[in-house]
């Protein structure tokens, strides 16, 4: 079985005036298989966003892509990846209340959509619409559909934004930290509607996030991103059970849940570096508690070692 | 609503009295002395004492104030010092002339601002940007006295385009006079089927509207340009282009329907701006509005007409203010006028 | 089981430069040459504003004496700009206008700026009933249009350019003493402010040690882009008759006086408004480019 979304050696420099100022994607490797959930985690740049957006087909001002991002077949990195975005990709961001337009209907901002992808009429368009709001559970689909963004909660917009994302079947949906910014209940609603559609529908989801409990709530695999790179790879369990890398290591280590509640919590020491230009050898090299002259010398693969579970640690035992 | 607006109301005839005392107070501590202005300065002191008598100059000044109020509401604004016929009267004949003149001007600058200030985020910082920034600054630079001449100078002069100056042809009174419906001229030869009047006209405004035109459009090209600006920078656009959306509709339909409540502050600003700058278009194309019956008036201390003048500027200031207001609230939902 | 939050080492984001004052008008200068071109049209005008009586063919005329004989002569080797009704070199005319032009437009900034921060200065850092005060008046002026404003008092006070000046000089105050209020205001209730007020410093001395040093920048555009606006606005009241009085090298004048003959003898007219023309865009090119300076959200140009 093909893989639904390849991504391969995808390389993301930031292009000020000609010269490469950061390359916050440094060669990632990520596979996503049809109706799989696979989960992106890393602290704040490590570049999991940027992953998203690349698949995506739709990088910032000033940033260049390299290496390939193919959707079912499709270049992502190549300009006519406009007609495959909300179609057969879509996303939904972190923050809902800044996500849709203050001035329109969500209503009108969902029409627009269809109407780009869907040659519907008008009559068709209100009948699609209102189904994907009811599908999302909105409690009033009409009333939500005839509201201001601002007249609804950060929860109901979400799922609006989720609305917005499905209307035209999508293939692989993107969430983007989708619940960071709502309440832990709501949040958990919101996942539980993911789920739920998910085995509906069948599409595929690239969740990425920094909390190591949704991906484990939801995820089939996750990819643990450091420094532009995938540092671990595997099978949500297996992966958190029983971690290779020392970064992988160090996230579950730090999580109050993991530890004797006498002694302090464990946090990563030091930094992410702040510019990725340049580097040489492991970029956790500096933090690493196993660090040795190797580390800063040789720059690491993901290998494989047991069954589906690879790893980007020089020091791993690989049988 | 209803609250909003008689608050506003309440603070425009405010401000209206305030400006209207303090403007009587002026003209009554000036040098000039009225009387001489209505008479001339060669007339007998017999004569000046008999005016300044029936023109009630010599009665005490609050007097005389709250006198000249209580004509304010009774419709008697006095009358003008050089023309001696009523100043309500002179001004409403005029002022058909200069709002259909505003009107076109403003309908430019409003299509040609924003028409600009859209194009010119289209690749921030490149050549058509550039381009569009010096053409606005350029408009908001010029004199618009000057700009008149210079267009009189280049289509009538060089091109023979149009005509130099006036509302109408003079023939036109002869061969397809203009039936008064409105007393707006342009407006009633377009709905009385007048075609001959209606297209000679518009050949007359050409000129006029785009030189009242040029200040506003630089300033609302410029102020769209910098609301774009901000807006294309909000998540909400990047959601529509993480849609698919085309840059056509991103820009044209989302993003600026978010940055016309600022845009429509600008506009409301140049609609009073328009109202001073249509003297100075209207002296250069002897254009039959209020605009020359002013500028005469206000060199000659002509002081009813100058008080009519300062109520009508406030009012209009007031009003477009307001109007602002209005059409902010019903273009963002989040604003709940009260 | 699930997992609480985990925690997020923050990274460290490189943080802008910031430039502030002179500095950063030279940066904005040399990556923006439309600011420079219009650094370049004001330094023009201010020489010609200076040393015009030393630059000018036919100083004498310049400054109004007749020269019948040579009257109504097109552009050309001997006048470049042609000559007036009464013989008189416009190029002259217009190179002496600048003097009267630029300090008229300086007189205004600095009056208006003047008494506008004075009272902005003191109505926020005071507050209470004289803010209350200030601010109404402020209010009021500006729920009017300015020019009319400005050539309604020159009408009463009579035309002439030095009532032009102060008639423009009450029109524009508010402006100021609003960008000064506001600073004084937000300044007032900051700890070092207070720590000075604690430790016994005067008043004045907080005032100009704190509250004016932070308002410079947004005064300085302002004034900038002002001085354009005040010789446009000069021109305009002169143009219709409200400001200097011939024989005046006034620029507003001198288009008036040739705008009757503008198809015939076109030059009388289209040099002078060409000299206003320019020095209004070159300040207002500035201007814009300073304006980067007060609103750093549109740094992206």
């Amino acid at each position: 079985m093909s893989a639904l979304l390849s991504v391969k050696d995808l390389r993301i420099d930031f292009v000020d005036r000609g010269r490469v100022t950061n390359t916050p994607v440094r060669g990632i490797d990520l596979e996503v298989g049809h109706g799989e959930i696979i989960g992106v985690v890393g602290e704040s740049g490590c570049g999991k966003t940027l992953t998203g957006l690349a698949v995506l087909g739709l990088l910032p001002g000033g940033a260049t892509a390299t290496g390939s991002v193919l959707l079912d077949g499709g270049d992502q990195l190549a300009p006519n990846a406009a007609n495959r975005r909300g179609e057969d990709v879509s996303i939904v961001f972190q923050n809902p209340g800044t996500a849709f337009n203050p001035v329109f209907t969500i209503g009108a901002q969902l029409r627009n959509v269809v109407r780009r992808h869907r040659d519907f009429t008008k009559r068709e368009e209100d009948a699609h619409i209102l189904n994907y709001l009811t599908l999302v559970q909105l409690p009033d689909p009409a009333r939500a559909a005839a509201s201001y963004p601002h007249e609804l909660s950060g929860g109901m917009l979400q799922r609006a934004m989720i609305a917005m994302a499905l209307l035209c079947e999508p293939k692989l949906l993107i969430l983007d930290e989708p619940t960071t910014a709502l309440d832990v209940t709501v949040a958990k609603q919101i996942l539980e509607l993911v789920l739920d559609l998910q085995r509906q529908f069948g599409f595929s989801v690239l969740l990425i996030t920094h909390n190591l409990g949704i991906v484990h709530d939801i995820c089939d695999r996750v990819a643990v991103l450091y420094a532009g790179r995938v540092i671990e790879l595997g099978e949500t369990a297996e992966v958190l059970k029983s971690p290779k890398h020392p970064y992988t290591q160090g996230l579950l280590d730090a999580l109050p849940g993991n530890r004797d509640p006498n002694m302090p919590l464990a946090a990563i020491r030091g930094t992410v570096p702040s510019n990725l230009l340049g580097i040489t050898g492991c970029a956790f090299a500096d933090r690493c508690p196993l660090v040795i002259d190797e580390c800063r010398r040789i720059d690491p693969a993901l290998l494989e070692s047991t069954n589906g579970h690879a790893d980007a640690c020089i020091r791993t035992v690989r049988a | 609503m209803l609250r909003f607006t008689l608050k506003r109301l309440l603070t425009a005839v405010v401000v209206l009295l305030i400006l209207t005392l303090v403007v009587f107070l002026m003209t009554r501590l000036i040098p000039s002395n009225p009387a001489i202005v209505y008479v001339g300065p060669k007339a007998p002191p017999e004569v000046i004492a008999r005016v300044t008598a029936e023109l009630g100059l010599d009665r005490p000044i609050f007097v005389q104030y709250f006198e000249y109020l209580g004509g304010l509401f009774t419709g008697d604004w006095g009358n003008s010092l050089s023309t001696k016929r009523p100043v309500l009267l002179e001004l409403a004949t005029r002022l058909p002339a200069t709002l259909e003149l505003i009107a076109a001007a403003m309908a430019i600058a409003a299509l040609g601002g924003v028409t600009l200030g859209v194009l010119a985020v289209r690749r921030p910082g490149r050549i058509l940007d550039g381009a569009i920034r010096f053409l606005s600054i350029g408009g908001v630079s010029m004199p618009a006295f000057w700009l008149g001449l210079l267009l009189q100078l280049f289509f009538v002069g060089n091109l023979k385009l149009l005509p130099a100056t006036g509302q109408f042809s003079n023939a036109l009174e002869y061969t397809n006079p203009i039936t008064p419906v409105t007393n707006f001229a342009l407006f009633d030869s377009l709905i009385t089927g007048n075609w001959a009047a209606f297209g000679d006209g518009l050949q007359h405004l050409i000129l006029p509207a785009i030189t009242l035109a040029a200040y506003p459009l630089g300033l609302m090209a410029r102020m769209v340009r910098s609301a774009m600006l901000e807006v294309l920078g909000q998540d909400h656009i990047f959601t529509a282009r993480a849609y698919g959306l085309p840059e056509r509709v991103v820009h044209w339909k989302l993003a600026l329907k978010n940055a016309l409540p600022s845009t429509v502050t600008v506009f409301g600003l140049s609609i009073a701006y328009a109202l001073t700058g249509t003297f100075f278009v209207e002296v250069v194309f002897n254009w039959p509005g209020i605009g020359q019956f002013i500028t005469a008036a206000m060199v000659a201390v002509d002081y009813p007409t100058i008080m009519a003048v300062t109520l009508l500027g406030a009012a209009a200031y007031l009003l477009s203010n307001f109007v602002v207001d209005v059409v902010q609230a019903k273009i963002d939902p989040r604003v709940r006028i009260s | 089981m699930t997992y609480p939050l985990l925690p997020v080492v923050p990274s460290l984001t490189p943080v802008n430069e910031r430039f502030t004052g002179l500095r950063h008008l030279g940066r904005v200068l040399s990556r923006d040459w439309l600011a420079a071109f219009g650094l370049v049209l004001v330094v023009l005008v201010l020489v010609l504003a200076v040393f015009g009586k030393w630059i000018a063919p036919h100083p004498e005329e310049g400054a109004g004496l007749a020269n019948i004989p040579n009257r109504n002569l097109a552009p050309g080797a001997a006048h470049w700009f042609g000559t007036d009704e009464l013989g008189r070199d416009v190029l002259s005319r217009v190179i002496i206008g600048a003097g009267p032009a630029l300090s008229v437009a300086l007189f205004v900034v600095v009056a208006a700026a003047t008494i506008g921060i004075v009272l902005g200065a003191i109505a926020g850092y005071r507050g209470g009933w004289f803010d209350t005060v200030i601010m109404r008046i402020t209010e009021f002026f500006q729920s009017f249009p300015p020019l009319l404003l400005a050539m309604i008092t020159v009408a009463l006070l009579g035309a002439g350019p030095v009532n032009v000046g102060i008639a423009l000089a009450i029109a524009w105050w508010p402006w100021y003493a609003r960008i000064v209020r506001a600073e004084a205001a937000s300044l007032r209730d900051r700890s070092f402010v207070e720590a000075a007020r604690a430790m016994g410093v005067p008043t004045w001395r907080i005032l100009y040690r704190h509250i004016l040093r932070n308002s410079t920048t947004p005064i300085l555009v302002q004034a900038t882009v002002d001085i354009g606006t005040v010789v446009l606005w000069v021109g305009s009241l002169a143009f219709i008759g409200l400001g200097a009085q011939p024989p005046s090298p006034d620029w507003g004048l001198m288009v008036q006086e040739g705008r009757g003959v503008i198809l015939n003898r076109w030059w009388i007219s289209t040099f002078p408004g060409l000299a206003i023309f320019v020095t209004v865009l070159g300040f207002n090119l500035i201007g814009d480019a300073l304006r980067d300076i007060l609103d750093p959200r549109q740094t992206k140009r």
